[in-house]
């Protein structure tokens, strides 16, 4: 109860300390306006709406992280209807869903293992983005297989004048190139590496107190983007990119310990587009590859460990979709999608739990406009799904629709209602956002995931002040639990297919987002007040209904920009961990004894609430041609204790809590030539 | 000091983040209120065992508390009939009855000052085990020694043969160490049976063993279970599940089962299980097969790592109504692996 009276009191002084605002922002900060094109995107670009929140790279740029830059899944996270996992990592929940309920895409390719360095930040480097969007209802009919929200990535359309540059932040250097090849085709080439093996080495002497016996810690932690981008005519371009990533991770401890951990992604994509006065086309065909990879041998109390543990999925689309305007109102979208995907998850030994899967999918869409009055959107797709390890197959309906009307140019309203199916399973673990989840396909005892979900939202603009105020109701099927997804290092993942439990899900709440804006200063404050629970898993809590593990009430975010000056802040409320204060003995095969955890609930345990401060400074100066970016900041100010887990610390005899993230200074410094 | 996966790789995040602060930090939790635990496995042994006792918080060095009053009862629901009542005696719970296959019996409890417990288990069916000495496995299959003339670099030892091995059947193999007088469960253990699940798969494969024993004057060079080179190695227990595969042209199977048997404590290499060791063929009933699921993937994860806490989610199955444990049944057979020297003139050959 303390907890909720003082959310609401920060939260009443952050509504009444500044009102309302308008919903599309332009930030312009005069010292960026002598910047060349690349640089201009500084200026920042918003469209915040409750359900499709878009900014471009200026408004990621702005957001204060532990690497000294910032990345989508941290600007995400402050956004209404998102909360977070473990402190400073990338794990994010929208509306009561999984994390792996999200899709994450790269110009609409699904990025599978988007986490990097630790879960940090994300594999997609900045200088590549042109555009952000987080879209949790109200969705288009073109993207399919994620029952949750849609983060999309835009890459930038690289530039006709040669231009380059390089930075470096606290724990990645990069570089980035872009111009002209010849007439009509540009190019764009961005690279970044770790030195974070480089940086252990330095520090190993003199943090031995914390590394104990960890001897030999490498990491193999970079990423490639490369785009090359053609203006066939002046309503014709095609594009290909390559993404790729890779995250690796090793460490020894003494003689009898070696361990190694990672994940790695690779993305094709080859894509036309047609723009005509009446009607726009997109062709597109694309490749993805994702692994995750844990390795371990070693010998604790005298017992020998070894296993390797991988999993795969390689991805083919071929696409095309289209968009018909059929009079001045109104246009009609359609399209159509094939992916044929290949999953190996937890493979070991000889078993490679290999499934072949095709997913097909034809969508139409309707949209009436009446400019500044009233849209009207509305949905339907079928989807076919069949798997060939065991010759199942689903053929499901989706559809959406959404009506904004507004009264005024001052208030708007709208509705929303989505039925959305997904084929592609997470077996979440840890909530760090390392990308070592396992995704396994829908089987014929794991049927596909749905959601069902109603909104209404309220706009109000008035000069700079913009406020939206909304509500959602959300059903969620056939989700999967897994028992042992939280392990790392363990061969039972071979056996998923035995371990996974299904049941349902509900998650309702309100959102509040307010922005404010003017010449120097920017404000956002969001707040979340949400529900959610989970039921009907047969094997978990005798099928009764128990917290979501991120079930947090409140949730905070307040967000401020003066100048080259900028502050957010976090409150929110703890999630629910599993604590077993008790024990008792029991027996295996061969009478060997052990001892078991009593839990008197499942995520009973309510955490301690999410505090955080951060401060930054971005300043952009030129010297000479050279043009700089330098970016300050400090995380967690307060050094405030965020745990994410508890477990119990056997040396101590006692349980404790974990939490990753101390009062942390960042930088990042980038120059332009 | 050693630190589990885990704690590593916190200890490596936080060295990311330049941590100046403990990212640790102790918490109390609300023990509550004991709960009653029982522990029975019927099974056709002529005395059943039962554990009573209390939950304890983890701390608690006096470890378990033993309930000793209480009044136990065993009923057959097959037959209709009481099974008798359990005594207390020396620290145990114990009754002289054997579990009779098949059957359906109801365990109640009653605990002073607690709640009335119950909890139903019904026996699986005995299976019948055939072993066969004296075989040697080639690629036509498990032929007796006496027909093969080629006698190098091929399996020499037990060979079993089943004619329904039913789902649920935990298969380890028991090492008996005479010096000590105790019993263990090999660590590694594989079979060429054709439905074994993946549980607690290592991820190693078995390599077959080269052996050389003298015999009839002569050096023999020979190899252990060739035909499983390449098995899967499990970790302790194979576990038979056949609801995931389809049942072809069943009509009984000869398998080996092999793992690391000879490397336990100077085993004799014509028993390296020991005299009193061999095969263990454990027929679950379905409860105590959930069971056994949880709690060896769990006991297994506090092997590993002194992190396991944060792994498990939930308890482990439990069906005592008014309590937690469990109370399951078994049926079990053990067979000897025995490997024997043997004589060429002996066996008739030449």
């Amino acid at each position: 109860m303390k907890n909720t009276i003082l959310i609401f009191i920060v939260l009443f002084m952050a509504a009444t300390s500044s009102y309302s605002q308008k919903t599309e922002a332009n930030d312009s900060i005069a010292s960026v306006h002598t910047l060349p094109d690349v640089t201009k995107m500084g200026l920042r670009h918003e469209k915040l709406r409750i359900n499709k929140l878009e900014t471009n790279v200026s408004g990621i740029r702005s957001v204060i992280s532990p690497l000294g830059e910032g990345d989508p899944i941290k600007w995400v996270q402050n956004l209404p209807g998102v909360t977070t996992g473990a402190d400073g990592t990338t794990a994010f929940y929208v509306r009561g869903s999984n994390m792996g309920n999200n899709l994450f895409s790269l110009d609409g390719v699904p990025v599978y293992g988007y986490s990097h360095l630790f879960g940090m930040t994300t594999i997609v480097p900045q200088s590549a983005m042109q555009n952000v969007s987080l879209t949790k209802g109200g969705f288009d009919g073109k993207e399919n297989n994620f029952t949750a929200a849609h983060l999309n990535v835009e890459t930038r359309t690289p530039v006709q004048d040669r231009q380059s540059s390089v930075g470096l932040n606290t724990f990645l250097f990069s570089a980035e190139s872009e111009g002209r090849l010849c007439d009509g085709l540009t190019y764009l080439v961005s690279a970044r590496i770790s030195p974070l093996t480089w940086e252990y080495r330095a520090v190993r002497s003199s943090l031995a107190s914390i590394l104990g016996d960890l001897d030999d810690f490498k990491a193999g932690v970079g990423d490639v983007y490369a785009k090359l981008h053609w203006d066939i005519t002046q309503r014709q371009q095609l594009s290909a990119s390559v993404m790729g990533s890779i995250d690796d991770y090793s460490f020894t401890r003494n003689v009898d310990s070696n361990e190694s951990m990672g994940w790695k992604n690779g993305i094709a994509l080859l894509r036309w587009q047609f723009v005509g006065n009446r009607t726009e086309a997109n062709v597109s065909a694309s490749y993805n590859y994702y692994c995750s990879e844990q390795k371990q041998d070693k010998v604790f109390r005298g017992k020998e460990n070894h296993l390797s543990l991988l999993s795969s999925l390689k991805e083919a689309t071929v696409e095309a979709d289209g968009k018909t305007r059929i009079n001045e109102n109104f246009k009609i979208g359609y399209g159509a999608k094939v992916k044929f995907a290949t999953f190996e998850p937890g493979q070991v030994a000889s078993i490679r739990n290999k499934s072949d899967v095709t997913l097909a999918d034809a969508f139409v869409q309707g949209e009436y406009v009446i400019p500044d009055r009233l849209d009207i959107k509305a949905f339907a797709r079928i989807n076919h799904y069949s798997n060939k390890q065991d010759d199942s197959k689903y053929t499901d309906p989706e559809a959406g629709a959404s009506i904004r009307w507004s009264p005024s140019k001052h208030f708007a309203v709208e509705g929303t209602f989505d039925r959305l199916v997904q084929y592609y399973h997470t077996l979440e673990g840890l909530p760090v956002g390392w990308s070592l989840d396992m995704i396994v396909p829908t089987v014929g005892y794991v049927a596909p995931e749905t959601s069902l979900q109603g909104g209404l939202n309220f706009e109000v603009n008035l000069g700079h002040h913009s406020l939206s105020v909304g509500g959602y109701y959300k059903t969620l099927d056939s989700l999967v639990y897994y028992k042992y997804a939280q392990d790392l290092f363990s061969g039972g993942m071979a056996a998923w297919q035995d371990n996974v439990s299904i049941g349902q899900g509900k998650s309702y709440g309100c959102e509040l987002l307010y922005t404010f804006q003017n010449r120097d200063f920017y404000a956002r404050a969001s707040y979340t007040w949400s529900k959610t629970d989970r039921s009907g898993f047969e094997d978990i809590n005798d099928g009764e209904t128990f917290h979501a593990r991120f079930d947090r009430t409140h949730v905070l975010n307040l967000f401020g920009q003066w100048k080259d000056f900028s502050a957010a802040f976090t409150l929110q409320s703890g999630h629910w961990e599993n604590g077993a204060p008790k024990v008792y003995t029991m027996h295996v095969i061969g009478g060997e004894d052990w001892e078991a955890l009593y839990f008197n609930g499942v995520n009973n345990f309510h955490m301690p609430m999410v505090i955080r401060l951060d401060l930054g400074y971005q300043h952009t100066f030129r010297t000479g041609s050279l043009h700089q970016e330098l970016n300050f900041g400090i995380c967690n100010v307060t050094n405030h204790f965020n745990p994410f887990m508890i477990y119990y610390d056997a040396d101590k005899e006692s349980w404790n809590e974990l939490s990753l993230l101390p009062i942390l200074p960042t930088f990042s410094y980038r120059i332009l030539f | 000091m050693y630190y589990s996966n885990f704690s590593s790789l916190i200890a490596i995040l936080s060295l990311i983040l330049f941590s100046f602060s403990s990212c640790s930090k102790e918490v109390t939790l609300d023990t509550g209120e004991e709960v009653v635990v029982v522990e029975c496995i019927l099974s056709c042994d002529s005395i059943q065992h039962l554990n009573l006792a209390y939950t304890h918080p983890k701390s608690q060095k006096a470890g378990t508390q033993v309930i000793s009053e209480a009044q136990v009862t065993l009923f057959d629901e097959t037959t209709n009939t009481s099974a008798g009542t359990f005594q207390f005696l020396n620290n145990s719970w114990t009754l002289s009855y054997s579990a009779i296959p098949l059957h359906t019996y109801r365990l109640d409890i009653d605990v002073p000052g607690h709640d009335h417990i119950s909890a139903r288990q019904t026996m699986p069916k005995q299976v019948d085990i055939y072993s066969f000495l004296w075989w040697i496995w080639s690629n036509q299959g498990a032929i007796p020694i006496y027909d093969n003339l080629d006698y190098g670099q091929h399996f020499w030892g037990t060979v079993f043969y089943v004619t329904d091995l039913p789902d649920r059947t935990w298969i380890s193999a028991i090492s008996y160490n005479e010096a000590k007088g105790t019993y263990s469960v090999v660590d590694e253990i594989c079979s060429d049976y054709p439905y074994i699940d993946n549980f607690n798969i290592m991820g190693d494969l078995f390599e077959p063993i080269v052996m050389q024993i003298d015999t009839c004057g002569k050096t023999l060079s020979y190899t252990i279970c060739e035909g499983l080179e390449g098995q899967p190695l499990h970790k302790k227990y194979l576990r038979t599940n056949m609801s995931q595969t389809e049942r072809s042209d069943w009509g009984g199977y000869t398998f080996i089962v092999c793992g690391s048997f000879f490397e336990q404590n100077n085993p004799k290499p014509d028993e390296p299980l020991g005299s009193k060791g061999g095969i263990l063929f454990t027929t679950a009933s379905e409860d105590y097969d959930r069971y056994l699921q949880e709690s060896i993937y769990y006991q297994q994860q506090q092997e590993s790592t002194d992190m396991s806490s944060i792994y498990m989610r939930d308890n482990i199955f439990s069906n005592i109504e008014g309590g937690v444990g469990l109370f399951g049944a078994k049926t079990q057979c053990l067979e000897k692996w025995i490997m024997k020297d043997v004589c060429y003139k002996e066996a008739g050959l030449k």
